[in-house]
């Protein structure tokens, strides 16, 4: 089956019944995506599909015949995102942080493009699907903050406005 | 693949064939064997079937467009913000962008006995019902003779309070339009199944009155960012220019296997215009008839702050466009 992936197409042959996240890892060799619970809750699995994020773990491989698939191996452009998760220590163990820094691409994207920092209030609510058991979630809304262009003091400033 | 292609397939392939949309309840469906199909059929790439568009008198919602699809649409919004919520706030952001319209209103139950392959319960065809003396936190205060689990989907209600109609295609092309309303069934009219489809149909779209309501949505949920609804209301009214209330609809999710409709509540609004007094009255019998069981008696007092919630918010819609 031909799917795009990380930009390049890609044949893998495998059971179209075979969970993405599991595509992805075993026939990919992609280890980056993770697998937390399995059931759609934590959001350690999420991808990029046609540019909106996923969970890996609910999506059978048949479903991403001919789109656009794109793991944490594949995210150039996003430097600054990966990069703020460095500088602000939002990761730890760092299980769910290929799923978080998936799940707020887009939002960093669109609020580069806007030029704006989005609110606390936003950033909880685009990551209300990903768990994290380590950071307590402060450093991660901020290197999401920081990665628009806030300046560190200013992120947690923000958080401190809307929480 | 097109709807008659699809449901070709799928009469070819009986018994054992399924329709698929993004397979999110279907997963865990098939992992606890509670469908063991020998094909399923995916309908996410029927030309048409995500497309959300108004045509004459009402706002068409393709049966396989997604949940942020609808959440986001600008004429959901206008003309239907309590079914934008509502498709807003279920589940998580990937999830909302996966999750098809008739998915959600096709899901099974979530009762934690209905999903575990060790428990033969009466809606898998067994002889009893291991909630009504085990964990029921969550589950149904109406209807709780038998099965006690409750619809899982938020948009049931919205739509009912809407008075949306579904379009349902069967095999070899005959079609049917019936309420949203009338696709649920009771736990007591059938404890094995949820929508009232026959063997081989299929959602196709779901259609809302433009001529519409003011409507508003409101979710009682344990955490504040992902989870399932505890109560959910979704209410929708007609007012005259005086801000009286001509018709009305006030509908109750997750308490009971079809969106309740609070008829005292919605007797008790007719003619009025909303004070205190009438959202205070209408609360206190929205939660009327209701039977809970040993360990979900809270369920009924949520009921009745969140009817007032509800009605509140209504009237300051209502306010906003005397
Ligand atoms: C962690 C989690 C949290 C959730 N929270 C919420 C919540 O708060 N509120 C809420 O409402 N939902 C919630 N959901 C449920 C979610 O909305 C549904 O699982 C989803 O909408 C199912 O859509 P789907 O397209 O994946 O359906 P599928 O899994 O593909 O199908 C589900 C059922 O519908 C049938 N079906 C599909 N399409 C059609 C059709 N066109 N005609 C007839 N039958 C059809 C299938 O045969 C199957 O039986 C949650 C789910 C998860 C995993
Ligand atoms: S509530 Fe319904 S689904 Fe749950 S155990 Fe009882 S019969 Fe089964
Ligand atoms: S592993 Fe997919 S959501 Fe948890
Ligand atoms: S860093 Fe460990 S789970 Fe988030």
């Amino acid at each position: 089956m031909l799917f795009t992936l990380n930009g390049k197409i890609t044949e893998v042959s495998a059971p179209s019944m075979k969970r993405l996240l599991d595509v992805l890892r075993e026939d990919c060799g992609l280890t980056g995506t993770k697998e937390g619970c399995g059931e759609g809750e934590c959001g350690a699995c999420t991808v990029l599909v046609d540019g909106l994020p996923i969970n890996s773990c609910l999506v059978p491989f048949g479903q991403v015949q001919n789109a656009d698939v794109k793991t944490i191996e594949g995210l150039i452009g996003h430097t600054d995102l990966q990069k703020a998760f460095v500088s602000e220590c939002g990761a730890q163990c760092g299980i769910c942080t290929p799923g978080m820094i998936l799940m707020a691409a887009p939002l960093v994207e669109r609020a580069q493009a806007e030029g704006r920092i989005p609110a606390l209030a936003e950033v909880q609510e685009t990551l209300a699907g990903n768990l994290c058991r380590c950071t307590g979630y402060v450093a991660i809304y901020r290197a999401i903050q920081t990665a628009c262009g806030a300046k560190s003091e200013q992120a947690s400033v923000i958080s401190g406005e809307n929480g | 693949m097109s709807w008659d292609e699809a449901l070709a397939a799928l009469a070819d392939g009986e018994p054992g064939a399924i329709a698929k949309g993004a397979g999110i309840d279907l997963w865990d469906l098939l992992k606890e064997e509670i469908v063991k199909p020998d094909l399923m059929v995916s309908l996410l790439n029927i030309p048409g079937a995500k497309d959300i568009a108004k045509s004459d008198n009402t706002l068409v919602i393709g049966s396989m467009a997604t949940l942020q699809m609808i959440a986001d649409h600008t004429d959901v919004i206008q003309v239907a913000p309590s079914l934008a919520q509502a498709a807003g706030s279920a589940a998580s952001p990937a999830i909302r962008n996966a999750a098809t319209l008739a998915g959600n209103l096709c899901q099974r139950p979530r009762c934690g006995y209905f999903r575990s392959l060790l428990h033969p319960c009466l809606r898998k065809g067994g002889g009893r019902c291991f909630a009504q003396d085990g964990h029921h936190q969550n589950h149904a205060i109406f209807d709780t003779e038998g099965c006690i689990a409750t619809s899982a989907s938020s948009l049931g209600p919205v739509l009912v309070a809407l008075e949306a109609m579904v379009s349902v295609r069967g095999p070899g092309g005959a079609s049917r339009t019936l309420p949203v309303e009338k696709l649920f069934l009771m736990a007591s009219q059938n404890p094995t199944r949820e929508v009232d489809l026959r063997t081989g149909e299929l959602l196709e779209r779901v259609s809302i009155p433009l001529a519409g309501t003011i409507n508003a949505y409101h979710k009682v949920r344990a955490r504040d960012g992902f989870d399932w609804p505890m109560v959910e209301v979704a209410v929708g009214v007609r007012i005259d220019s005086r801000g009286i209330i001509t018709s009305g609809r006030v509908v109750l999710g997750a308490v009971a296997m079809v969106p309740w409709r609070a008829f005292e509540t919605e007797k008790l609004l007719l003619n009025t215009k909303l004070t205190n007094d009438v959202i205070r009255k209408g609360a206190d019998v929205a939660a009327a008839g209701a039977r809970p069981l040993r360990d979900n008696r809270h369920k009924v007092d949520i009921v009745r702050s969140a009817v007032r919630e509800t009605l509140e918010k209504v009237r300051r819609i209502v306010d906003g466009a005397l």
